[in-house]
C-alpha cells in the first residue's frame, strides 16, 4: 500500500504545490488590509510525511482513502504579532474561504502549558485549483490553515521537531523545560498585548487630547 | 488552457434509490403538513427519463456550492440527510428523503406553487451520486377525441421537466467526512435580483454558499480583466474592456460569474481571451456577488503611454471627465486639472 501511495501522491505533488501557491496569494490578498500579519506561507505535504500519516497505526479510525481524507496535504500558516490579530485574521479568511472546521488548540487542563494555535479546515475554492486538477481521481477537497502569534510559533516549531515528531521519549525534567518555554510564550503574548493596548491608548489620546 | 472532462460527476453510475414527494409551500403557514410520497420502484423507463433530465441539466458546467458546515460540530443538516440517503440502510434513507422533502416545503413560501421533489441515488462501488430534483407544477390541457367528439380537460398534478424554474443539486463522493462538501447546482433563478428568490434553493433549502465568495470572485474578475487587457492588441478590444468595467460597476445585477460577465459585455474575440485567462471551468461558472468596493481596489487606474514618452495615470472615474480620449485614425488624449503635487523620478512608475 505504501509504495502505491508514494507513486500516487508523487504524481499529484506538483499540482498540489501549485494549488498551495494559489491559495497563498489568495490569503495574502485577503489579509492585505490587516496590520500585524508577520508572515503567510503555504506548503504541500512532503511525500514521506504524507505516507507516514496515511499508514500510521495510531490513526483512529485508520485512513481508508488517505488521498481524500488527509486534510493537510495543502496547508498554510499565518503568523501575527498580537493575540488580538488572530480573530481579525480568521474573519478576513472567511471572506475568501468557506470553512468547515475551526478549532482553538490549547492544553486540555487549565494548569498546563503547551501547544497553542487556531486551526481552520476550509474547502479548496475553484479558483485555487490548477487547470489539471481534475486529471487525478480522489483529489483533496479541503486544506488546513493555522493562525498563531510569533510567540506561539516560537514554541510550536522546536516542540514539533523535538517532541511531537521527535524520536526520543523525553524525560520528565526535559518535558518540564518545554512546558516552561510554552508558559513563557503564553505570558509573553499577554504582556505584548498589554503593551500594544497601552500604545494604542496613548496614540489615541495624542490624536484627540479632549 | 485545457479543460478536463474527467470529473467525479461525469462518471456513469447505476440508479439504485428513488423517492418522490408532492411538496407544498409551508414557510409562511401556521400548521405544517407532511409531504406526501415515498420510495418508488425504479423501472427502465424511469431510469431513461432521469438520465435525460441529467443530460439536459448539464451539471458539468453548473456552478459549485459548498455546504454551510458548522465549524464547531462539522455538521450541516441537509448534508447529513443527503449522506443518509446515499449510504444509510433503507429505513434511514427513507427518513432522510422525507426530511429533505420537509425542509424543502419549509423553505418555500406562497410565491411558489407546489412541486414534485425527486431525490435519486446512483451507486458505483464505494461512490454514490445524489441528485435532488425539484420540478414545478404546471397547468396543461388534454385533448380528447373519441367517438366523433372532441373535448379538452385540465390536468392537475402535472410537473414540468423542462421548466426554467426546475431546480437540481448534484452531490457525489464516498462516505467520508471530507466528501459531500460541495455540489453542482442547477438553478436558473440563482442570479435573480430578488434575493428571496435567488436564495431559495441554494441558501434556504440546501443551506449552501457559493463556492466562490463575493470577495474572491470580485478580485478574480478584476484580475482576469487586467490579464485580458494585457493580452489584447486592438484599441477596440481595450475600449470594450474599459466599457465592461464601467458597465459592471453600475449594473443592478450583482450576482454574476466570469461566464455571464463575458456573455453580457464582451464580443466573441475578447470573450475568448477573457475566458482563456480564467483559471479553470469551475471558476468560470462559479456564481458570486459582485462587490464594487473590492473591484475598485483592484482596478483603480488606467495608465496611458503617449507617443511623446508621457505616461498618464488616471483614476478610472476621471476617464471621460477630466481625462478625455478622442477616437479617430489615432487616439488622442488630453487632460486638464490643477497641479497639487509633483515629483522627480529616475523612471516612470
Amino acid at each position: 500500500m505504501a509504495r502505491d501511495l508514494v507513486s500516487q501522491y508523487n504524481e499529484r505533488a506538483e499540482v498540489l504545490a501549485r494549488a498551495s501557491q494559489y491559495l497563498e496569494s489568495e490569503v495574502r490578498e485577503a489579509l492585505k488590509v490587516i496590520r500585524h500579519v508577520d508572515r503567510v506561507y503555504f506548503r504541500r505535504k512532503e511525500t514521506k510525511s504524507f505516507v507516514d500519516k496515511a499508514t500510521d497505526p495510531a490513526s483512529d479510525p485508520p485512513y481508508t482513502e488517505p488521498l481524500i481524507e488527509i486534510e493537510d496535504q495543502i496547508a498554510g500558516r499565518v503568523i501575527v504579532l498580537f493575540l488580538q490579530d488572530i480573530p481579525e485574521v480568521v474573519t478576513g479568511l472567511s471572506t475568501v474561504f468557506n470553512r468547515i472546521e475551526h478549532k482553538k488548540r490549547r492544553p486540555v487542563r487549565d494548569a498546563e502549558f503547551g501547544y497553542q494555535s487556531e486551526h481552520l479546515i476550509c474547502i479548496i475554492p475553484p479558483q485555487a485549483k490548477p487547470d489539471d486538477w481534475d486529471r487525478f481521481d480522489n483529489m483533496p477537497n479541503t486544506f488546513e490553515l493555522q493562525i498563531r502569534t510569533i510567540f506561539m510559533h516560537a514554541y510550536a516549531e522546536p516542540e514539533h521537531d523535538l517532541d511531537y515528531k521527535g524520536s526520543l521519549e523525553l524525560p520528565a525534567d526535559i518535558r518540564r523545560e518545554l512546558a516552561w518555554v510554552a508558559a513563557s510564550a503564553w505570558g509573553a503574548d499577554r504582556a505584548l498585548q498589554r503593551v500594544y493596548d497601552w500604545y494604542r491608548r496613548e496614540v489615541s489620546k495624542k490624536s484627540d487630547p479632549n | 488552457m485545457p479543460v478536463s472532462q474527467h470529473t467525479k460527476e461525469g462518471v456513469d453510475m447505476g440508479l439504485f434509490r428513488m423517492f418522490a414527494y408532492s411538496v407544498s409551500p409551508q414557510r409562511t403557514v401556521d400548521v405544517r403538513a407532511v409531504p406526501i410520497g415515498g420510495k418508488i420502484a425504479i423501472t427502465s423507463e424511469l431510469k431513461a427519463i432521469m438520465a435525460m433530465n441529467a443530460k439536459r441539466a448539464g451539471f458539468e458546467s453548473k456552478p459549485l456550492a459548498d455546504f454551510a458546515v458548522d465549524p464547531q460540530t462539522r455538521t450541516n443538516a441537509a448534508r447529513d440527510h443527503i449522506i443518509d440517503l446515499a449510504f444509510g440502510g433503507q429505513e434511514h434513507a427513507t427518513a432522510a428523503a422525507l426530511a429533505l422533502a420537509t425542509t424543502l416545503s419549509n423553505a418555500m413560501d406562497l410565491r411558489s406553487s407546489h412541486c414534485l421533489f425527486i431525490p435519486t441515488v446512483e451507486s458505483e462501488r464505494q461512490k454514490r451520486k445524489v441528485v435532488l430534483w425539484m420540478f414545478p407544477s404546471d397547468e396543461v390541457f388534454r385533448l380528447v377525441t373519441a367517438g366523433g367528439k372532441t373535448d379538452i380537460s385540465v390536468l392537475n398534478d402535472i410537473f414540468s421537466q423542462t421548466s426554467h424554474h426546475r431546480k437540481a443539486a448534484l452531490f457525489a463522493g464516498m462516505n467520508l467526512k471530507t466528501e459531500f462538501l460541495s455540489g453542482r447546482i442547477l438553478d436558473q433563478q440563482a442570479n435573480s435580483p430578488d434575493k428571496n428568490i435567488a436564495d431559495f434553493w441554494i441558501g434556504r433549502f440546501l443551506n449552501c454558499y457559493s463556492s466562490i465568495t463575493s470577495d474572491a470572485g470580485t478580485r478574480l474578475l478584476a484580475k482576469i480583466i487586467r490579464r485580458t487587457f494585457e493580452l489584447i492588441d486592438s484599441p477596440n478590444g481595450k475600449e470594450q474592456l474599459n466599457a465592461s468595467v464601467f458597465a459592471v460597476r453600475h449594473s443592478p445585477q450583482r450576482r454574476l460569474s466570469l461566464s455571464t460577465f463575458a456573455d453580457r459585455y464582451l464580443d466573441a474575440q475578447v470573450k475568448e481571451i477573457f475566458l482563456r485567462c480564467s483559471p479553470n471551468d469551475q471558476s468560470r461558472n462559479g456564481v458570486f456577488e459582485f462587490k464594487r468596493e473590492i473591484f475598485d481596489e483592484q482596478l483603480q487606474f488606467r495608465v496611458f503611454q503617449l507617443n511623446t514618452g508621457v505616461f498618464v495615470s488616471s483614476p478610472i472615474s476621471q476617464v471621460g471627465s477630466s481625462v478625455l480620449i478622442r477616437s479617430g485614425r489615432t487616439r488622442k488624449l488630453s487632460c486638464a486639472g490643477t497641479i497639487v503635487d509633483e515629483k522627480l523620478r529616475y523612471r516612470h512608475g
